[in-house]
């Protein structure tokens, strides 16, 4: 049975046809679409390495069946650059060391991007470790990470002060 | 995960004309997915309830109470300001639960009807009664992976205050459902609430 779905990717359509029904939005990415910048950990939802933006919104794409996403727009780790412009939470990634091994960094970071645009955090560390509490790193660089989240979070607060000015 | 039919009905009369015995519906995902990961759960079909119209709205009615739709999201429900202002015990209770993503993605519905989150339960080779009933419970009766030996070890003061005394039963209920994996924890969890009732039993080994 052949199930077909619509996927934009980077801004760009993508129509796709699974011949499985099986295949999670983590596989597609990964292994027929060759983005692996997101990672898989456990495969289960429990670590929050799979995070990607489906329709803005952070989600584990190890938990989402693909064939459910007909029509949605999926921002992953790869879509946070263009050439040298980093989106503001790379660099506070990359400036408070938010990260040892990096295996869980690309979730972390999607992670925190959607926690700064939800806004319920604001800028309370306490708040962020608990918007934090679905991704794991292993490497125990939660400190560093809740800081550069911080950071990031001061960052956008002040370019969207700047804009709307 | 085993192969499954997947169906995408375009509306609720279609997905209700869909359903057989052996059929599963699946709206976020989060529990559905991960116990057919670990087989727990093997659907002959699954409906996809995600395209139907309709469901993932809140309608406030005049009498003060607030009618949910199947489709919405635990996280979207718990921060619609009016259903906050209404209800903020239930919106503080969903957002105490999972996380952030995993609210993203898991409907209302879904929450009530999930399966029991019994360890045993989600795990194939384990006996559980409500996987295949009359198998047995491995998480009362099984092997539990050592837990005997931490009841040995452990328990509990009863006080006078009986709301106290709940509270030290729910933990200790909590305890006897621990499989090996989670024994560390629950070791954990028992030293935390050294000072609320637990202590180490004098014959323990």
């Amino acid at each position: 049975m052949s199930l077909s779905i619509r996927l934009t990717v980077y801004g760009l359509g993508r129509d796709v046809t699974l011949d499985d029904a099986r295949v999670t939005l983590l596989d597609l990415l990964r292994e027929r679409l060759a983005l692996p910048g997101t990672r898989k950990g456990c495969d289960r939802g429990q670590c929050g390495a799979c995070m990607v933006l489906i329709d803005g919104r952070r989600i584990n794409a190890g938990l989402t069946l693909a064939v459910t996403l007909d029509g949605a727009e999926v921002t992953m780790i790869e879509g946070l650059a263009r050439s040298d412009l980093l989106h503001p939470v790379l660099t506070a990634f990359i400036e408070h060391e938010g990260f040892q091994c990096g295996y869980c960094t690309p979730g972390q970071i999607m992670s925190a991007v959607d926690l700064i645009a939800e806004g319920q955090a604001g800028t309370d560390p306490e708040r962020i470790r608990e918007g934090m509490s679905g991704n794991l790193c292993r490497c125990s660089a939660c400190h560093s990470i809740t800081e550069a989240v911080l950071d990031a979070s001061r960052r956008i607060a002040a370019e969207n002060i700047t804009k709307s000015a | 995960m085993n192969l499954f039919d997947c169906l995408r009905p375009a509306s609720v009369s279609e997905a209700i004309a869909a359903w057989t015995p052996d059929a599963a519906s699946v709206g976020g995902g989060t529990n559905l997915v991960d116990l057919m990961k670990t087989g727990a759960v093997q659907p002959g079909k699954v409906i996809d309830l995600t395209r139907l119209p309709g469901l993932d709205q809140l309608e406030s009615r005049p009498d003060g109470s607030t009618r949910i739709g199947a489709m919405v999201r635990n996280a979207d429900l718990a921060h619609d300001a009016g259903f906050a202002a209404a209800f903020p015990m239930v919106a503080g209770a969903l957002l105490s639960g999972a996380s952030g993503q995993l609210r993203n993605a898991a409907t209302v519905a879904g929450n009530l009807v999930q399966r029991t989150r019994c360890a045993c339960c989600a795990d194939p080779p384990s006996a559980c009664n409500r996987r295949t009933p009359g198998a047995g419970c491995d998480a009362r009766e099984g092997d539990n992976g050592g837990l005997e030996r931490v009841r040995q070890k452990w328990t509990p003061v009863l006080s006078p205050d009986t709301r106290k005394n709940k509270r030290l039963e729910s933990v200790w209920r909590f305890c006897h459902r621990q499989t090996d994996s989670s024994r560390s924890g629950l070791e954990r969890i028992l030293h935390r609430h050294q000072p609320f009732g637990f202590q180490r039993s004098p014959r323990g080994p």
